[in-house]
């Protein structure tokens, strides 16, 4: 099958596709409803959940070797993602985020006044990544908001956010018409100006230093997704279960091959419980070696494979030393990797199934061991019995968590989870009040 | 019963193979070595123990252990009491743990490491002046290559050999006066540098508008790489610099690679072929006392000639630490010899988590 190769455009051409986005925006957001808007996105979204598409096909095809997922990987994950953009759940989240769903098209009544959400005419993203459908929710909400979007692809990368937005051409010509996606190599001065300039609002997503130099050309709003950690937490008297929790953390390790900002890198297992957190890394170990055979890992650059000898020999070393530490390995390659260390201090990982696990023993110090990463904290796995779910859910928000999931759904936020710690929509638009006499 | 040799008479079979390789087997000696080691290195022993590699098992060098560079972080790996024990930068990859590499016989290292000096850098057997952009002994006392330099300087060094880099910091304008007073009276010269001093001299070259033109068979060798120091420079764009600035041709710039924890170096071929009238192109080459594998990062086997892999090091000269040294160097095999390769494009679109290398790369 012919990969999606983006032409890279020149800037004049960039400037004649950002003027027709905004003329097709201005065409639907004065007569298109929001509803009818939802409609085409959630029916864009179903194609990818029909196995029997041919969008569907050609993304399974394709995607393996831009994002080096397995065949496997990319068949499992696509329902996850598209799952979430049904009608019923994007209308929630209107709902939730906006109110009233009428609020882009008419002023409503709120608190005695009137209320009307504007939408940016244009939103930039920046898709910086291979991971498959990083940022595709931001492209749904911008949509979803009336807003035309201009999507810079990864170079490396690009299929899905093409066959969205053909797919969503070919439901919908009117909205289709409102989102571009693009793709150039890094560097392209001239068209990032164009591109940044030029949008009412840039979201985009990667290493901080690419996010700053990102900023610096924005003339509107900015909002970045800097590369962030996620962690679980498993309280003594879930233990009990530890088999079918470590099965599950494991999933969570496994999607993605960890490759994600909601990849648990270390779960933190409290001491006192049925197994220790020393027997729980072995349990860890066990079920990623059941969930290879399932969801085998895909290709890797050898960077990264160095980056996990270069753990597991530090480990095995460690031991022969006399650390309080055991490597649990995959008997060949790097497919999976369970560290466990007596050393409660919170290490980011070299990705690709690389877990750490740690004891704690109680919450204070397992914030001591959170507390310098606030910055970069994503998400949390967390099983504890009802009576301190809250007790630590609150801990970890307070530190910077910006969701605690069930382990074994880190991976599949939910369309309320306000990624970044801000709302999704309404953070999108800006709001107008008419107080009427 | 295999009679297991002393440890006096591995060392100065080793030593008499570093005088004298021609003719020896390489693959006995090494088994030798390993012998030795396994008996005397014993948080070497447990770990040959935990991967079921004894002497009684390994029957080829190939297969003897090898030992990962951050073993040398947490635990001494030595096969006796040591003379000297060299300590790794520490600044790599923002680790504060240093690496300790015991020797406990110097002259191991010493000859070594100036045999194969003397080969890729001397071949002529001239004695040139050394002007050294690398630290006086003094200045980095528990550095291996400022240990190697001191020996070079004084062993094979000419007439006016110096060191422009000492507690006080690096000298430029002296080592610049150093290089037109070499210019004037037409005498060739070896400098010897850290690839990141090197390029300071560029720069400050660059700046006052000043060029040299080093007198015929003058040479360079720079090791180090000049990553994070200063600005970055290619290869390519070093040896067009050595050009420029110091007219010295491309085949007498020598790069040097070497690590504190191995006994033994590298260095481009470059200068050897010219004088050997060898047509191969440029890489690494070691001594006849050391083999490299290339082995794949995944399931650590050899891998074919021109594919990259993690370099793999054995070095007889290590016989009172370990042979056996497992790099996270990534090269390929070429020739005689291997190259080293640079970070691979494209590596970085990865996903939208932080991992370790990003973490320690912002540290």
């Amino acid at each position: 099958m012919k990969t999606h190769d983006t032409v890279t455009p020149s800037p004049a051409e960039l400037q004649v596709i950002i003027d027709r986005l905004l003329a097709a925006r201005a065409c639907v957001w004065q007569h298109r409803p929001l509803h009818s808007v939802l409609a085409s996105l959630a029916a864009t979204a179903a194609v990818f959940l029909d196995p029997t598409s041919q969008a569907r096909g050609e993304v399974e095809a394709l995607l393996p070797a831009e994002t080096g997922l397995s065949p496997a990987m990319i068949h499992h994950v696509l329902p996850l993602l598209f799952q979430e953009y049904c009608a019923e759940r994007l209308a929630a989240l209107v709902h939730e985020e906006l109110g009233d769903p009428d609020i882009l098209d008419t002023f409503v009544p709120a608190l005695g006044s009137q209320r009307k959400a504007y939408s940016p005419a244009l939103i930039t993203q920046v898709l910086a990544g291979n991971l498959p459908g990083a940022g595709l929710d931001s492209v749904i909400f911008a949509l979803l908001v009336k807003a035309a979007t201009l999507v810079k692809a990864s170079s490396l990368a690009p299929s899905l956010p093409l066959i969205f937005a053909r797919t969503l051409a070919d439901i919908d010509p009117d909205l289709g018409a409102c989102l571009a996606v693009v793709s150039w190599a890094g560097g392209q001065a001239a068209l990032e100006e164009i591109a940044y300039a030029r949008a009412d609002i840039v979201l985009a997503s990667g290493a901080d230093e690419s996010l700053a130099a990102i900023q610096r050309r924005v003339r509107g709003r900015f909002i970045g997704y800097g590369h962030k950690v996620s962690f679980s937490v498993i309280a003594r008297e879930r233990l009990g279960d530890a088999a079918e929790l470590a099965r599950q953390a494991a999933y969570d390790v496994v999607l993605f091959d960890q490759r994600g900002c909601l990849s648990p890198q270390l779960v933190y297992v409290e001491a006192g419980g049925a197994v220790s957190p020393g027997e729980f890394a072995a349990l860890l170990a066990h079920a990623l070696e059941q969930w290879q055979t399932v969801l085998p890992r895909g290709a890797i650059p050898a960077e990264a494979s160095v980056a996990i000898r270069r753990v597991r020999d530090e480990t095995e070393w460690q031991a022969l030393a006399g650390k309080e530490t055991t490597l649990y390995a995959s008997a060949q390659g790097t497919e999976w990797t369970v560290i466990y260390e007596a050393d409660p201090r919170f290490v980011p990982s070299p990705l690709y199934r690389t877990v750490r696990v740690k004891p704690f023993s109680t919450l204070a110090q397992l914030k001591d061991a959170i507390m310098p990463w606030r910055a970069h904290l994503e998400a949390a796995g967390v099983a504890a019995g009802p009576a301190r779910l809250r007790e630590i859910a609150d801990m970890l928000g307070q530190v910077g968590v910006s969701r605690i999931a069930r382990i074994g759904t880190m991976q599949i936020p939910p369309l309320s989870w306000r990624h970044g710690g801000r709302p999704r929509l309404a953070d999108l638009v800006r709001w107008v009040t008419l107080e009427e006499a | 019963m295999k009679a297991i040799p002393s440890s006096t008479d591995v060392g100065e079979q080793v030593l008499e193979f570093i005088h004298h390789p021609e003719g020896k087997d390489f693959n006995t000696l090494a088994l030798a070595v390993f012998a030795y080691q396994f008996r005397l290195n014993l948080p070497y022993q447990r770990f040959c123990l935990g991967r079921g590699r004894t002497p009684e098992t390994v029957t080829r060098w190939q297969d003897i252990p090898a030992v990962p560079t951050v073993a040398f972080k947490e635990l001494d790996l030595t096969c006796g009491p040591p003379q000297k024990i060299f300590l790794t930068s520490g600044t790599t990859r923002g680790q504060d743990k240093r690496g300790r590499h015991f020797v406990p016989d110097l002259r191991l290292y010493h000859d070594s490491a100036l045999a194969h000096f003397a080969a890729c850098l001397l071949p002529d057997a001239r004695s040139l002046p050394m002007l050294a952009l690398i630290p006086a002994p003094d200045a980095l006392p528990a550095s291996s290559l400022t240990q190697m330099t001191e020996w070079v300087i004084t062993e094979l060094g000419g007439v006016g050999s110096q060191y422009f880099i000492d507690t006080a910091g690096i000298h430029l304008e002296a080592f610049v006066d150093a290089v037109a007073r070499a210019q004037q009276a037409g005498t060739a010269v070896c400098i010897l540098a850290l690839t990141s001093a090197l390029v300071a001299f560029f720069d400050w070259c660059e700046s006052h508008g000043r060029t040299f033109a080093l007198p015929r068979g003058s040479r360079i060798m720079d090791t180090g790489g000049n990553k994070g120091k200063g600005r970055a420079i290619s290869r390519n764009g070093l040896l067009q610099s050595c050009w420029k600035y110091l007219k010295v041709p491309g085949y007498y710039c020598v790069n040097e690679y070497g690590m504190t924890e191995m006994a033994s170096q590298f260095y481009d071929n470059v200068l050897r072929n010219r004088f050997l009238r060898s047509t191969q192109p440029r890489y690494k080459i070691g001594p006849p006392w050391v083999r490299t594998l290339v082995v794949d990062p995944e399931t650590l086997t050899e891998v074919p000639p021109g594919q990259p892999g993690l370099l793999r090091h054995f070095d007889l000269a290590n016989c009172g630490s370990v042979m056996a040294i497992q790099t996270d160097d990534l090269g390929y095999a070429i020739g005689e010899g291997f190259e080293i390769m640079g970070r691979a494009p494209g590596a970085e679109a990865r996903g939208c988590a932080l991992a370790l290398d990003e973490f320690l790369a912002a540290q």
